[in-house]
């Protein structure tokens, strides 16, 4: 059972399953004053994100807290307890025609809290920002078991603090989310989405800038590169009697809103993707959008590296061209989200290319100003790199927030930037 | 009368004379900001860059004087007032935009610069800068991350935080950072996140990357007048819960109405209780639908008169009326006190109801404009300053209508800040657990003592007493707002 919660190579001891906030800030007092250290788990589908644990006695499972504390469909707003998983919490909402505007990877067994400490984004936040930014309060234990809050539950509110926003992306270092109040919103009446594919990234590049400047703002764009996209525009290609080449690249947009909104959004948007010289492209309805929306995500079993990078929208696009012209393409599983400047690269082969790999990304990385993060590799890499990558002076205070919230190094410890 | 101390001398060496105020008779200009509140600087230094600002900081922390940010100073929770003899730092010469980048839709700004002239100077690339206090035409980027500002049109569009990528700073020990940058995120526990609307507690924001978005193509401006606060209430409610979320939905009370009619001749209806004001925007098509659905829910709760802006003129003589509201009450009274809170959309029927109710009970007129969708309260509480019965009601009326918003599940602001107006009501909504979890990120930020003092979080007597006699003892009788 223990070995269910195994981290790089580290089986805990013990398994805790809290079923409330109350039974989880027992249980982390206990933790906490025994000096024990504990790491917290949601659906477990991020787990490989963050450094090496240094010490880790205890599994919190975090599952058991699973159920929606208050829902107010008239208000668009949400409470669930942060071991919910996304989809249950989406089935919930669309029994009222709402959702939560976030796609993640696995929402099957990946929870709402897992999902938010491991800043677990997928596309759609090109035009609703990150999950970070539906939360609107938030309620976390600390690692002493003592249990606080912060925000409220109507979408605007600048009481205090905005301490939510400390533990998004901060893989339960510094408290465990227990529940979080969510701004919802409806589910569009309409949604299509348009799948284009060129023959090179510059030029899906161009059309994938001028399509998220355009005149308004797609749910969702995403350029694909790597052997996954050409197969998948060979596919759509060969369905819609055109070709695509060896090299083809592919754009993926989601428009969503109104039924005339939504005309007018496939018009501007096949419009921009002639003028922009596309080899082709489809507009999918219904349930044959999913196919193309699949590229998002990491490809079917578990890569050897994930690496993501965030930068300016242009220079995400050419950190895309660069990584898809290095030595490593053919392996190499490409996203851009091209309006939110994100680039996520998935690669699999050998261990021992895998140091050469991260070199030379983060090289590209850094020579377009962006920030690289590694969010998957091989374990035994793992100890002679900070997957974070160097953080500057704010690194300074990251640390003092470690010291204040979590003096004792009982959550996660060494698992964080720098590892704190 | 007064001598120069050792801390103003040492300012003078890193600022020239004439940008550090510290004669008791200049000094009373930085009395003030917004609120009602009011103090004494211990001396004020303008700055013109990030070296002096960071040079001053290292004198200010061997003299163990503590630090206050400041604007434009416009600020309605006391956020800029020097507390404990705070030297202010005004920002006002740090006005420049640095830099616009429009294919990726950035700009980097000085805080000096005023919420307007951002808009102004990004205008010419088809974009803009989302959030728009009402006090647009003063106010500055610095201070509206100071507080988390928001504005009319953050309905649909989210607040400053949604729209502010990073930030450099000066920390405590005068180090300079970046706290985010100008891309989406950066990796690491998110210091940006949590630094917006931390009210110059942590440390002075000296450079601002904010997010710009296109101009939408079309926009519609419409206005629907009603018989009663309730109907427009529940329209707005039914408005939230279609989840079309426009641009902006605003509403003004009949007492509004009466002050703003005579100032910017809106045209409004004589008999209207209430007007709302909605905005949407986007494609055509978009405008289309969603002014469709609006004005079928206008009628549906019995608006007496509906009417759309025929041009841009109108539109702005619209807006005017809406965001000088707050100037125009002036007529009514000789001072104002306006109360931030925020309730569910759903409870604004019954609570606008009850603050009518309380206004009669305490024979005390309140004027209300509100951002209404996102259930933004904004009661003005029309007072005489000269009259310290009345300055007392005015407090006990803001207090009761927190206490409404609290009840309702509500928040205590929803765009103003704590500061000092509010810091005693911080306990009906948060433990003491809660505060101290805040409290900390003082020392993480190795700010402890250094800036902003006394703001924010509940004094000791604060936490045991009523909040609003601390605040009656600051008033004295002369004051002016
Ligand atoms: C008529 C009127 C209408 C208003 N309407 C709105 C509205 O619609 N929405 C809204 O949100 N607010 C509104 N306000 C409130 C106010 O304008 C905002 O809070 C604004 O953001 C304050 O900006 P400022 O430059 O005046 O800041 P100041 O009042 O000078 O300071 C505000 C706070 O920010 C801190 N600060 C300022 N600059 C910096 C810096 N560079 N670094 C660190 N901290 C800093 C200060 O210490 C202080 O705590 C209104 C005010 C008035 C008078």
């Amino acid at each position: 059972m223990t070995d269910t919660y195994e981290l790089d190579g580290i089986t805990p001891s013990r398994i805790e399953r809290p079923d409330s906030v109350d039974a989880l800030s027992a249980t982390l007092k206990q933790i906490n004053d025994g000096a024990q250290s504990a790491v917290l788990w949601g659906g477990g589908t991020r787990m490989h994100v963050g450094n090496f644990v240094s010490k880790y006695d205890v599994a919190v499972d975090m599952t058991g807290l699973d159920q929606i504390v208050d829902y107010r469909p008239s208000d668009l707003v949400v409470v669930a307890e942060a071991g919910m998983t996304v989809s249950a919490l989406q089935a919930e909402l669309g029994k009222n025609n709402q959702r939560l505007p976030f796609d993640v990877q696995s929402p099957d067994s990946a929870t709402i809290g897992g999902s938010l400490a491991s800043n677990n984004v997928g596309p759609l936040r090109n035009a609703y920002g990150g999950i970070r930014d539906m939360v609107i309060g938030m309620s976390v234990v600390q690692a002493d078991g003592t249990m606080t809050k912060s925000g409220g539950s109507v979408v605007k509110n600048v009481a205090g603090y905005d301490m939510a926003r400390l533990h998004i992306g901060a893989l339960g270092t510094l408290g465990a989310i227990s529940t979080v109040a969510f701004k919802i919103g409806p589910i569009p009446q309409t949604m299509r989405t348009v799948a284009a594919w060129f023959d090179s990234v510059e030029a899906a590049a161009v059309a994938g800038m001028r399509i998220t400047n355009g005149s308004f703002m797609p749910e969702a764009v995403i350029v694909v590169a790597g052997a996954r996209a050409v197969t998948h525009a060979k596919e759509l290609a060969t369905q819609n009697s055109g070709s695509a080449s060896e090299n083809a690249v592919v754009l993926v947009i989601a428009l969503a809103a109104g039924p005339a909104t939504v005309e007018r959004q496939v018009q501007d948007t096949t419009s921009t993707l002639g003028a922009a010289m596309a080899d082709g492209f489809v507009v999918l309805d219904g349930a044959d959008q999913g196919t193309s929306w699949k590229l998002a995500g990491q490809p079917g079993g578990t890569p050897s590296l994930a690496i993501r990078s965030t930068q300016k929208p242009t220079s995400a696009l050419e950190l895309v061209s660069t990584l898809s012209k290095s030595s490593i393409s053919g392996d190499i599983h490409l996203v851009g989200q091209v309006g939110f400047g994100t680039v996520e690269a998935y690669w699999n082969g050998e261990t021992s290319a895998i140091p050469g790999i991260i070199e030379s990304a983060r090289s590209a990385a850094h020579n377009v100003g962006g920030a690289l993060m590694i969010e998957r590799c091989p374990p035994e890499l793992k100890s002679d790199l900070d997957v974070f990558g160097d953080l500057g002076a704010p690194l300074e205070i990251m640390r003092r927030m470690k010291q204040q919230y979590d003096p004792k190094g009982t959550l996660s410890p060494g698992r964080f930037a720098g590892r704190i | 009368m007064s001598e120069k101390s050792a801390l103003v001398h040492d300012l003078e060496q890193v600022v020239e004379p004439t940008h550090v105020v510290w004669r008791p008779e200049d000094l009373l200009v930085y009395e003030y900001d917004g609120s009602i509140d009011r103090n004494n600087p211990g001396a004020v230094v303008v700055p013109s860059s990030v070296e002096q600002i960071s040079e001053i900081i290292k004198i200010a922390r061997k003299h163990n004087a503590p630090v206050v940010p400041r604007g434009a100073g416009t600020g309605l929770s006391g956020g800029a007032i020097s507390m404990e003899g705070a030297v202010v730092l005004a920002l006002t010469r740090l006005n420049k935009v640095l830099e616009i980048d429009k294919e990726n839709r950035v700009a980097i700004v000085e805080p000096g610069v005023v919420n307007l002239e951002l808009g102004q100077a990004v205008a010419p690339y088809g974009l803009q800068y989302v959030p728009d206090p009402s006090s647009q035409s003063a106010c500055t980027i610095g201070g509206n991350v100071g507080e988390n500002a928001g504005g009319p049109h953050c309905l649909a569009y989210g607040v400053t935080t949604n729209h502010v990528l990073g930030m450099e700073v000066v920390l405590a020990d005068g180090t300079v950072t970046w706290l985010g940058g100008d891309a989406r995120e950066v990796p690491g526990y998110d210091l940006r996140g949590v630094f917006i609307g931390s009210e110059g507690t942590l440390a002075v924001v000296t450079k601002v990357a904010v997010r710009l978005v296109p101009q939408p193509e079309a926009i519609r401006t419409m206005v629907a007048a009603f018989s009663s606060v309730e109907a427009a209430s529940e329209t707005v409610a039914d408005i939230v819960a279609s989840g079309v979320i426009p641009g902006a939905v605003e509403m003004i009370d009949r007492l509004c109405i009466e002050a703003v009619e005579p100032a910017f001749h809106p045209g409004y209806p004589e008999d209207a209780q209430a007007i709302l004001l909605v905005e949407v925007d986007g494609l055509r098509e978009t405008v289309a639908e969603q002014a469709e659905l609006v004005e079928e829910l206008c009628r549906k709760h019995g608006t007496t008169d509906w009417r759309t802006a025929e041009d841009e003129e109108e539109r702005e003589t619209l807006w005017a009326s809406r965001k000088k509201a707050l100037g125009a009450l002036g007529r009514l009274a000789p001072n104002y006190y306006l109360i931030d809170g925020v309730i569910p959309p759903t409870r604004l029927p019954e609570t606008m109801s009850k603050i009518n109710a309380l206004s009669d009970e305490l024979e005390i007129p309140i004027a209300n404009v509100l951002h209404a969708g996102d259930g933004n309260l904004h009661p003005c509480i029309l007072f005489d300053s000269r009259q310290p019965e009345q300055v007392e009601k005015a407090l006990i009326a803001g207090g009761r209508i927190l206490e409404m918003c609290v009840e309702v599940g509500g928040a205590l602001s929803g765009e103003h800040g704590i500061g000092l107006e509010k810091q005693g009501y911080l306990p009906l909504v948060f433990t003491d657990e809660d505060l101290e979890a805040m409290a900390r990120l003082k020392p993480a930020f190795g700010a402890a003592g250094m800036f902003n003092p006394g703001k924010i979080f509940p004094t000791d007597e604060q936490r045991e007493g009523i909040p609003h006699a601390a605040i009656m003892q600051r008033l004295t009788s002369d004051m002016v707002i």
